[in-house]
């Protein structure tokens, strides 16, 4: 048994096994895309598991969160006494800042008209704690919640958000349709609202995608 | 010479047809998945709101504001990234293999760090993308094209030239290579055991990932690195590895990624690797030295007395029995470790408190029980899916202890099977599972002896080649 000979006889089994290999490749890799999807994906809050237990402020690995409050207009009941606004037992019925449930002032109060206020999120300030969502879950309509801003989250592989959330209501969802919104069946009473100009997305912090 | 010339033409084209397949075959899957029904399972659930307090209406012609959603970064970025990929694992075949340029490899490190590290932000990464494939696998979830691009490619490439994708295209280990200043030898005997680590971490990843915990991210030392934000104990342990990393070359690369052991695995089996010239080696060692990996088989004597083959022999016996011994009892500690994963999986304690299944044991876990039924009551789940979705986790992270542990003891037994079967070497060789490419040897060989395996014998070239082109 000559050195060549070995040499060749192993060089052929190499070749064998490597076209194995190639082809086991080619099955899986096929079979994987075939069950693939086109669409990326990304993280997403389901609203209907989140209790807002204010994790979202912490665990995420951006600080502040890429998670934001979004207020749902179509189903805000516009209240004077909102309860995600003014903490609930608030000595005095002013709007003065010990009395708000933000603790960073996010939530922004116009007068619209009588008896009805807007309420709007300044996501600059939003620090994503839940304790308006906690409260106008519980007291009232439900209109604000927290979603994950697709402007700022990195979409990180596993999210640490989701390691940590008690309700396990962190999904990945098509990045086509990247929010879980609540939708109220009332839609805007004009059919072109006026405000119309998005605002300029928060800048990206980070340095990610 | 012209042969050689030819040579370098034939990868060239070869690396060519490889991508622009690539780029044409990716829009082909992309417009059938658009074109086919979208996956249930990533359907938006419309949520209706309680109303306590009647939505108004307004007089004074107020308008309810629009909706601000921003948009998550777009796909043809993905697709991007594909061709990125593609294009720079080609590339740094070619300079591994055809023009033996260390500075380009150190170039494309460089670009991977930056790129895919710092620009891109890490995810999804090759290493990372093990997970995403055995967690879809397991729990039918959705599994992007790019995801599987990105976890394929690498492999593809290594079955074809080795271990390219290390190089620099991965940015875990272009931080690793731009950083490493002087190397220092691992003790053989230490480095021949750690070596092994990294297929303990993918059987422990893939049953980890199986039920839903990612844990090579929740390790991942670079990746905060790259983001500047993330877990602070993370973010300083990133820097002792990296710290680590300017005297032990790539620690990362050779005893924790899992995906490193498998792109080492398949390049064993690559069509051309490094190889050196017989003719033209001088066997002064010099490249041994210079590999900060130990990649750098020595020659060894293959001269057995016969009572050292007889030994061999009942060695080989033993082990070859043992082998099936071996990986069922691994496939039992796999077993045991995917029940103390599920254990902790929010849907495996949801269905138990659902069931009012030991309650005690449930509150041992971090997850607060009564805000997991809460949620569950929001949610409008019924019991009976709740169940369903415990059962799968279930009985997949059993399936996935089985193959992981199995398939651990299997490489195990193969790995000390292979020890035994040492054979003699003549020549120097670049081992290829661990060789990752960084040109180092080349440019320490005084006779520049290192030419493509291609070139061996038949199409030597008459006169040396500069060390760079
Ligand atoms: S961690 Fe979960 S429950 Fe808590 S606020 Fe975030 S999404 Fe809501
Ligand atoms: S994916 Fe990452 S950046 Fe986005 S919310 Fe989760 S932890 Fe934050
Ligand atoms: S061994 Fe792993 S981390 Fe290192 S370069 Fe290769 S794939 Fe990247
Ligand atoms: S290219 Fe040479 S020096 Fe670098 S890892 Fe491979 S064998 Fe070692």
């Amino acid at each position: 048994m000559n050195d060549e000979s070995v040499q060749e006889r192993r060089s052929v089994l190499k070749t064998i096994l490597r076209w194995v290999g190639l082809g086991a490749l080619a099955i899986s890799g096929g079979a994987l895309l075939r069950r693939s999807t086109a669409h990326a994906t990304v993280w997403q809050i389901d609203p209907r598991k989140c209790i807002g237990c204010g994790r979202c402020e912490r665990e995420c690995v951006l600080n502040p969160s890429a998670v934001k409050c979004v207020h749902s207009y179509a189903i805000c009941g516009y209240c004077d006494l909102c309860s995600g606004y003014l903490e609930t037992y608030a000595a005095k019925r002013d709007m003065a800042a010990e009395n708000q449930l933000c603790p960073t002032g996010a939530i922004k109060r116009t007068f619209v008209e009588d008896p009805y206020f807007e309420y709007t999120i300044d996501e600059k300030l939003c620090i994503a704690c839940g304790r308006c969502v906690r409260a106008c879950e519980q007291y009232g309509n439900g209109s604000l919640y927290l979603q994950i801003r697709h402007d700022r989250c990195l979409n990180c592989n596993r999210c640490a958000i989701a390691d940590h959330c008690p309700t396990n209501a962190i999904v990945r969802v098509s990045a086509d349709q990247p929010y879980l919104l609540k939708d109220g069946e009332i839609k805007p009473s004009s059919s072109v609202p006026k405000k119309t100009a998005p605002k300029k997305p928060a800048k990206n912090i980070g340095g990610g995608l | 010479m012209k042969t050689s010339r030819r040579v370098h033409l034939r990868q060239l084209f070869f690396a060519i047809i490889l991508i622009v397949l690539f780029w044409t075959l990716v829009p082909v899957v992309m417009i059938q998945k658009h074109e086919g029904k979208f996956p249930v399972r990533l359907q938006m659930p419309v949520v209706s709101a309680e109303d306590r307090f009647p939505r108004p209406e307004f007089e004074s012609g107020y308008e309810r504001p629009a909706r601000v959603t921003p948009a998550p970064r777009p796909a043809w970025r993905d697709y991007l990234d594909i061709g990125v990929l593609a294009a720079a694992l080609g590339l740094a075949a070619w300079f591994s293999m055809t023009s033996r340029s260390r500075k380009g490899l150190f170039l494309i490190a460089c670009f991977g760090a930056a790129y895919f590290g710092v620009v891109r932000g890490g995810c999804v990464c090759p290493v990372g993308s093990i997970q995403n494939v055995v967690y879809a696998l397991a729990n039918d979830a959705a599994l992007p094209v790019y995801v599987v691009s990105f976890f394929l490619l690498p492999i593809l490439s290594a079955l074809l030239w080795g271990r390219v994708f290390c190089s620099g295209v991965c940015p875990l280990g272009a931080l690793q290579e731009i950083v490493l200043i002087k190397p220092l030898r691992v003790w053989p005997l230490v480095d021949r055991v750690l070596r092994f680590l990294p297929w303990v971490v993918l059987a422990v990843v893939m049953i980890t990932a199986s039920a839903g915990r990612f844990l090579l991210c929740a390790i991942d030392p670079f990746v905060n690195i790259y983001r500047l934000s993330g877990d602070m104990t993370i973010l300083i342990a990133g820097g002792i590895v990296l710290l680590i990393s300017t005297m032990i070359a790539r620690p990362y690369c050779r005893y924790v990624c899992p995906y490193g052991a498998v792109l080492g695995a398949c390049a064993r089996l690559a069509k051309t690797n490094l190889a050196i010239t017989p003719d033209h080696c001088v066997r002064c060692g010099m490249c041994v030295n210079a590999c900060p990996v130990g990649a750098i088989d020595s020659p060894v004597s293959g001269e057995f007395t016969p009572q050292e083959l007889k030994r061999e022999r009942i060695i080989l016996v033993l082990l070859i029995l043992l082998l099936p011994v071996v990986a069922v009892a691994l496939s039992s500690v796999g077993r045991s470790l995917s029940t103390r994963v599920t254990n902790k999986n929010p849907d495996v304690i949801l269905a138990r408190l659902l069931n009012e299944e030991d309650p005690e044991a449930v509150k041992r876990y971090r997850w607060d029980e009564t805000a997991l039924l809460d949620g569950f009551r929001q949610s409008g789940m019924t019991v009976e899916e709740a169940n369903a979705r415990a059962q799968r986790v279930i009985h997949n992270g059993l399936l996935m202890g089985n193959i992981a542990g199995g398939g651990l003891g299997i490489i195990a037994m193969l790995g000390l099977i292979g020890l035994t079967l040492r054979r003699g070497r003549k020549d120097y060789l670049a081992n290829p599972s661990r060789c990752i490419r960084c040109g180092r040897c080349w440019q320490a060989c005084p006779r520049q002896a290192f030419v493509d395996q291609q070139k061996m014998g038949s199409a030597l070239p008459e006169t040396e080649k500069p060390l760079e082109m």
